[in-house]
């Protein structure tokens, strides 16, 4: 009489079935944590241009608006109806507040250029930056109404790239400035395409 | 008579796994091309070829993308450096 041996038909199966769900699961869950952590370098690179190109905008418009206050005091000065030397001293002490506003606003912006070589972008995570432009506004020296308002090099770019990188992946803002709705040149900010060769 | 029982057993756990793996694929992969489509758009970036798939609405402060991918939706909002004025 011969004996059926059944022993091992039901556990290879259930062997091999267990070893290739193993696989998949493996190779899914690879694959969702490379797209994660790809988003998540997208995100975080995002944020930090982002950061750094709001920065810009909002330090070349408070130089405008410095520069914008500083013309209207110097006129207000150089005009004959100013009525008593004590209101031209205010005015006077106004328009060096200004022009020393407009100095500290150019140091900051020059202390966060090196922050951001030194952190090679915002949190030092092995990140390749671009370097955050040199603002080439000109200080003039003082004439007799006193401080002079900063001005901008005729024929100089007024459109700035701040990039970070973490290779694959690229973030970019251009900074610029343009006329908005109501035909006010005021500098803003956008997402950019990433400029892939510094 | 048993080994039919265990055989339906196994053959039903391995395709819920297997179900259960393929749903959390498919999810995945949705959140990804979703992500990657509304972020070509608000980069103007035309780097993807699965773009196409996404549906990207402009906003006048954002980029909001959907895409359907088998049972998966997904949804995702990009915010633009500046509102539009």
């Amino acid at each position: 009489m011969r004996v059926r041996r059944e022993a091992g038909v039901l556990i290879l199966p259930l062997g091999v079935a267990l070893v290739l769900l193993g696989l998949m699961a493996l190779g899914t869950l690879g694959f969702m944590r490379n797209w994660r952590k790809l988003m998540e370098t997208q995100l975080r690179l995002d944020r930090c241009v982002g950061e750094v190109a709001l920065d810009l905008r909002n330090v070349q418009n408070s130089l405008e608006a410095a520069n914008l206050r500083m013309k209207v005091l110097r006129a207000s000065i150089a005009a004959a109806t100013v009525p008593s030397p004590p209101v031209a001293a205010a005015l006077k002490r106004a328009l060096e507040l200004q022009a020393l506003l407009e100095n500290l606003t150019l140091k900051k912006w020059e202390l966060r250029r090196i922050k951001w070589l030194v952190l090679r972008g915002c949190d030092s995570n092995r990140d390749l930056p671009r370097p955050l432009p040199n603002l080439p506004w000109i200080h003039d020296p003082p004439d007799p109404i006193g401080a002079r308002p900063l001005r901008w090099p005729l024929g100089v770019q007024k459109e700035y790239y701040v990039q970070l990188s973490h290779s694959p992946r690229h973030a970019a803002a251009s900074v610029s400035k343009e006329r908005n709705a109501v035909e006010i040149l005021k500098w803003s900010a956008r997402w950019a395409p990433p400029r892939i060769a510094f | 008579m048993e080994f039919t029982v265990s055989s339906f057993g196994v053959v039903l756990a391995v395709t819920a796994a297997a179900w259960v793996l393929q749903t959390e694929w498919q999810r995945a992969r949705c959140a990804y091309q979703v992500f990657e489509g509304t972020h070509s758009k608000l980069v103007g970036y035309p780097g993807y070829l699965w773009q196409n798939h996404v549906l990207v609405i402009e906003r006048s402060d954002s980029f909001e993308g959907e895409g359907h991918c088998g049972l998966s939706q997904e949804h995702v909002e990009l915010k633009k450096l500046e509102a539009d004025p």
